[in-house]
């Protein structure tokens, strides 16, 4: 499967503060690449290098095999961006930014944005300034979709938005985005979300990706082991993979990745008088390596 | 694109353009209820105050709406150049500017009367646009105004810190170039496309905007105006030197440029004359060379007076208020320096203006004429004041000339007797010259004499009319009633007046006198005369009919007399001996422009014409002709 969005080596500081530190990445075409991460991690400002809104420090980010280089924004008429909070000319009408926006797109299918503004309820005649922010969030999805992109980058777009247009994104509109061959860029600190609908599993911390791989394989791979043993938990429990790891008496809880058969033998040599060995959420699959 | 940009632009600013409206409203209201000083009122008001504020506020409001409403991350998401974007917004706001220039300017059209008002209108802008111009100067110094402050404004989200920092910048830039081209100018050259360097200064802050945009992270204020700073240094330092190549091009002295002369004298054997860009140089016939004499002359205007070895001229030392003092040097150039200061308050000439100046023939004393206006009551009075000091400025007189009003009056002569000064007071209207005359100063006495009334003053009368005994003047004089014209010799130290010749009216023109003073050749429209002053005789000596006025000297050794004249459609220099026989006709090889002044040195003919690159040389003997310049 070919790469759409590949980033190679990114480095960015905000003066003293590196915030990404040789930051690497790859978007596989047709694939939905949830990137997780806390508050400040960085994710907007990968985002916003990524469509040419700040310049980079070092590195490369490569559209479709070609160089992007800021300021030259050609590929941008092929992918769609919702930032974390869409904010348009308040003057505006909705009609107006639509007609606006449709400039910029030589692909601008107005057909469709018509389409999203009767799905979301959104009169066309209402002034942007007097918009909620969640219908600005609305706004935000129908200027990037109508545009018809083969790369959506979503900058946690659903933190401001009301529970049933939040479920009719994630699981109609994500799909019916996915059936067009979009791939999507998910940055979203609301972690549960991403659960079913992302292929691809990043987490930024730190300024780099300290997990990047397919969301399955994670899955199979990160595991939560809980041990109980007679007497003390043993000092010192080395053993390749651990994440995290709380003790309490005899009883000791890890967070394991990789998960494997030889990581396996090496808890049984310890002698635990039980060992159970769970999947993890997203969730907890995200705290676990950003702890 | 542009065109929902530019939408976009012009529905942001409306308010700004309404408001222009509204008072060009109130300007034709005004104008249509015939209140003239109310319409001039508010047309000086819209034109001084309200359009280079619209300009700064519509110019720092250039990136307001992306700040405000944050918008610019929406924006430069957008799948344009940044640098497009930049020009898109500004030729769209600009174009609000224009049309309120275009609307005020039809307004002026259609309504004759307020036209008529806003010609008078008469601002003096700063010292950089120059002399006084047309009103057409609003409109620059606006857009100068709006490209600056647009170009800060990508800098900052306070609005009203932009405006303020654009005037702040706007008017120190102005300062830092009127100041720059006084250095240029101290340092001898003519400055004469001053606006240049405000225009340049505008670009330069609009491509450090431009770059700014292209490579900075617009959300980082401190790294934005750091990287917009280090551009316009190097830009604005770019405009400097490209100002100064401008500015001084052509300036670079060089013996085989191409002159225009304003004024010239004979002298020694040498050639002494003006150019409106090298000031005063001096062409030696012997060497073939040209040289300016001085740097400090390059601005010099008007004439010069040369005597004894020293050189008197005028030197302007503002453009904008047209002051001029008055400088002396040695006729090598040496040792030029002012002889009155008139740029300080408590100077004695501040705000007069030089108008004529002569120095004594010993070149020890120097005569002037300045003029200044006076309130007398409600009216202002030109006052004319005559000085005279020693050169090295010690005892200096005044005495105010009594000149009736739209007279001028101008030094033609200080005699070396006596001591006493020539000059001619004349109208200063064309039409009115015949009312002219000829009056002798009493430099102790301070008294004043008229010798000659009724004279005509031709344009070149400075020239040939001295007798070399310095003792007369010969002059045309027309009499009112009669369509006569005479030439009337005055005997400067009897004060008679003789008159030696009657003709037609506007005959007569141009006299040379002989180098020995024996006799003086003068024209008569196409003829060429001769009087006789010792056997008072007055004879034709033209044996052909000339085709136009012709030009005529002597050789400084007299014994040669050159008459340029036209035959059968070509021009020819005439040589005669000194008996006004035909020695030798020579072709002129050259097409002269204009009219032809030929002027005699000892084996060599000067022929200049008008306009620029016209002054050859031809020997008599061996009839070779060489380009001077």
């Amino acid at each position: 499967m070919a790469e759409i969005l590949q980033v190679n080596n990114l480095f960015k500081s905000f003066g003293r503060k590196q915030v990404l530190k040789d930051f690497n990445m790859s978007l596989e075409e047709g694939k939905v690449y949830g990137l997780l991460g806390k508050n400040g991690e960085g994710k907007t400002t990968l985002i916003r290098m990524v469509m040419g809104i700040i310049p980079i420090d070092k590195g490369k980010i490569h559209y479709k095999g070609k160089k992007i280089k800021f300021n030259h924004p050609c590929y941008k008429k092929e992918v769609g961006y919702i930032p974390e909070e869409s904010i348009f000319f308040g003057w505006m009408t909705i009609n107006e930014l639509m007609s606006f926006n449709s400039s910029f797109y030589p692909k601008w299918n107005a057909h469709k944005a018509k389409e999203y503004l009767d799905r979301f309820d959104l009169d066309g005649k209402i002034r942007i300034k007097n918009l909620s922010r969640g219908m600005k969030l609305k706004l935000g999805l129908i200027v990037a979709l109508a545009a018809e992109p083969e790369l959506l980058i979503l900058d946690d777009p659903t933190s401001g938005m009301d529970v049933p247009t939040r479920h009719d994104f994630l699981k109609g509109l994500i799909q019916e985005i996915l059936e067009q061959g979009t791939t999507i860029l998910f940055s979203s600190h609301l972690v549960h979300e991403l659960e079913g609908i992302i292929d691809h599993l990043g987490i930024l911390h730190s300024g780099k990706l300290i997990l990047e791989e397919n969301f399955e394989q994670v899955k199979n791979k990160v595991k939560k082991v809980h041990l109980v043993f007679d007497g003390s938990v043993p000092e010192g429990i080395d053993i390749e993979g651990i994440l995290t790891k709380q003790t309490d008496g005899n009883k000791c809880d890890l967070g394991i990745y990789p998960w494997n058969d030889e990581v396996k033998t090496n808890l049984e040599t310890l002698h635990p008088t039980k060992m159970d060995v769970e999947s993890m959420t997203l969730e907890e699959i995200f705290v676990h390596f950003v702890s | 694109m542009f065109a929902k940009i530019f939408i976009k632009e012009w529905r942001e600013n409306i308010t700004i353009f309404s408001l222009a409206v509204l008072m060009m409203t109130a300007t034709v209201i005004l104008s249509l209820t015939s209140k003239e000083e109310m319409t001039l009122y508010s047309s000086e008001m819209f034109l001084l105050l309200f359009l280079p504020l619209a300009a700064l506020l519509l110019g720092s409001g250039g990136f307001y709406t992306e700040f405000k409403d944050n918008a610019w991350v929406y924006l430069f998401s957008r799948p344009v150049k940044k640098e497009l974007l930049w020009i898109f917004k500004y030729v769209s706001q600009l174009s609000v500017l224009l049309v309120i220039f275009v609307i005020f300017y039809l307004v002026r059209r259609i309504l004759p009367g307020l036209d008529k008002i806003l010609q008078d209108l008469d601002i003096n802008y700063p010292e950089a646009f120059g002399e006084r111009f047309s009103i057409s100067v609003y409109v620059v110094i606006p857009i100068i105004a709006f490209t600056i402050a647009f170009s800060l404004s990508l800098l900052y989200d306070k609005q009203f810190i932009i405006f303020f920092v654009s005037i702040l910048l706007g008017t120190g830039l102005l300062y830092i170039s009127q100041n720059y081209l006084y250095f240029l100018w101290e340092r001898g050259f003519r400055v004469r496309s001053e606006g240049i360097l405000s225009v340049l200064f505008a670009l330069s802050f609009a491509f450090a905007s431009i770059l700014t945009l292209a490579k900075s992270d617009f959300s980082q204020v401190g790294k934005k105006i750091f990287r917009f700073s280090a551009y316009a240094l190097i830009l604005l330092i770019i405009s400097f030197l490209i100002s100064t190549v401008w500015v001084t091009r052509g300036q670079i002295f060089s013996s085989s440029s191409s002159f225009s002369i304003w004024h010239y004298q004979v002298h020694q054997g040498k050639f002494y004359f003006q150019d409106f860009r090298q000031g005063i140089l001096l062409y030696d016939p012997d060497q073939e060379k040209i040289q300016r004499l001085n740097r400090k002359s390059r601005f010099s205007f008007g004439s010069f007076s040369l005597r004894a070895g020293k050189i008197v001229f005028l030197q302007i030392r503002s453009m904008r208020q047209w002051t001029q003092d008055l400088w002396i040097m040695n006729t090598d150039g040496t040792g030029a320096r002012p002889l009155v200061e008139s740029s300080k308050e408590d100077s004695l000439f501040y705000k007069k203006r030089t108008r004529s100046f002569i120095l004594s023939h010993d070149a020890d004393r120097v005569a002037f004429i300045t003029t200044h206006s006076e309130k007398e009551g409600e009216k202002s009075v030109w006052i004319q004041t005559l000085w005279q000091m020693n050169t090295d400025g010690t005892r200096l007189k005044s005495q105010i000339l009594d000149v009736p009003e739209s007279h001028g009056a101008d030094l033609i002569f200080w005699p070396s007797f006596g001591n006493s000064l020539v000059l001619v007071v004349h109208s200063v209207s064309l039409a009115r010259q015949k009312s002219s005359q000829v009056r002798m100063i009493d430099l102790d006495e301070g008294t004043s004499q008229v010798l000659l009334k009724n004279i005509v003053v031709p344009h070149f009368w400075r020239f040939g009319h001295l007798h070399p005994s310095q003792e007369y003047l010969i002059f045309r004089m027309r009499e009112d009633e009669e369509n006569k014209e005479s030439l009337a010799l005055l005997n400067l130290k009897t004060k008679e007046t003789t008159e030696l010749f009657s003709a037609d009216l506007l005959k007569l023109w141009s006299g040379k006198w002989s180098p020995d003073g024996s006799k003086i050749a003068f024209s008569r429209g196409r003829e060429l005369w001769i009087y006789d002053l010792e056997e008072k005789k007055v004879e034709k000596i033209s044996q052909r009919n000339y085709e136009y006025e012709i030009g005529f000297d002597w050789t400084s050794d007299g014994q040669k007399f050159i008459l340029l004249a036209p035959i059968d459609g070509e021009n020819q220099l005439i040589v005669m001996d000194s008996n006004f026989q035909e020695i030798k006709s020579i072709k002129i090889p050259i097409q002269f422009m204009g009219t032809i002044t030929v002027r005699g040195l000892e084996n060599v003919a000067i022929l200049k014409g008008t306009g620029k690159g016209r002054f050859w040389r031809v020997d008599l003997e061996t009839e070779e002709w060489k380009k001077v310049f």
